[in-house]
């Protein structure tokens, strides 16, 4: 950054607004102001000594730091990494597993049942679902189907 | 340097890097709660900003345009933060602010320093808010120009107009309550 000359009005100014500190003011005024106080020092004498004791009832005033409790919400209520997120609500690998395994043996199961059973059962079944839903019986509906 | 270090960092963080959370919240939060503390005067008050500041960060982080510095976005969103608070309680009293003690002061020092402290803070929460702010930013938290300029979204020439009303200010009150 290249360096900026000032008039005795801007230092003061300078000295005004940022203090007797001259690493305080723009980087470009720096080397111009240091010039300026060490050339006429008692130009600029009392507003110096105003902007110091300021400067050190400023620099009284102590830093501060996180609590670590505020540290530790702070972190909290961070995002979460997205497998762990994901995770969260992932139904445990043995539930799926285990609704497949007793469709498949289920499955299995009824195929069985049906290629052992006879006409003569399979008659009886189909009574018991007529009779379930409320006919009377399996043969007189028939009949009553039946083409005249 | 630590634009790219945030940049790298705020990649991390979006996808729940937990190095790169900490690494962000041990580097800006006490800037933040500063300003806050500075700002509002009160330690709850403070800590209550910082939260939902970095909450709406965490928020953010996902879609960050690095079109601003980070630290700038997060100071300017805790100013703003601030200033909310501050325009719905126009009185301020210091009753909140916490007690430090520095083991190398006798008490009466360390009295005398405390009450040196408390006059300055108390001035400093008693000047116009965006004079606070600039003097908070530029004095306390050593910001530079331009970051401060950034931060309260006004140019250098605005910025120090105001640290130069919050210095007169801050003298003025002080040689009011020491009676000097």
């Amino acid at each position: 950054m290249s360096a900026r000359n000032i008039t005795a009005e801007r230092l003061l100014a300078l000295i005004e607004t940022y203090g007797a500190d001259v690493d305080a003011y723009p980087e470009d005024e720096r080397d111009s102001a240091r010039a300026l106080l060490t050339a006429e020092p008692q130009t600029f004498a009392a507003a110096v000594e105003e902007a110091r004791s300021l400067d050190m009832l400023l620099q009284a005033v102590p830093a501060v730091d996180t609590p670590a409790d505020l540290r530790a919400r702070l972190i909290d209520s961070a995002p979460k990494p997205a497998k762990a997120a994901g995770r969260r609500w992932r139904l445990p690998v043995w539930i799926p597993a285990g609704a497949i395994a007793s469709l498949s043996l289920g499955l299995f199961a009824g195929m069985s049942v049906a290629q052992t059973s006879t006409p003569a059962q399979e008659d009886q079944a189909q009574q018991l679902v007529y009779a379930a839903l409320g006919f009377d019986t399996y043969s007189m509906d028939l009949e009553d189907e039946a083409p005249q | 340097m630590a634009f790219s270090s945030d940049l790298d960092q705020i990649t991390r963080a979006a996808a729940g890097d937990p190095a790169a959370v900490s690494a962000l919240v041990d580097r800006y939060s006490g800037g933040v709660l500063a300003v806050a503390t500075r700002m509002l005067g009160d330690v709850q008050e403070a800590e209550d900003v910082t939260q939902e500041t970095f909450l709406r960060a965490w928020k953010a982080l996902p879609d960050w345009q690095p079109r601003a510095k980070f630290s700038t976005w997060l100071h300017r969103v805790a100013l703003n933060l601030c200033y909310d608070r501050l325009r719905k309680r126009r009185e301020v009293t210091m009753e909140h602010l916490p007690e430090r003690t520095d083991p190398a002061l006798n008490p009466a020092e360390e009295l005398e320093q405390k009450q040196r402290v408390r006059a300055v803070e108390a001035a400093i929460i008693a000047l116009p808010e965006r004079q606070a702010a600039a003097l908070t930013l530029c004095a306390l938290q050593g910001h530079s120009q331009a970051e401060a300029a950034e931060i309260m979204e006004v140019s250098v020439d605005a910025l120090e107009s105001l640290l130069a009303r919050a210095r007169r200010g801050l003298r003025a009150s002080l040689m009011e309550r020491t009676g000097s």
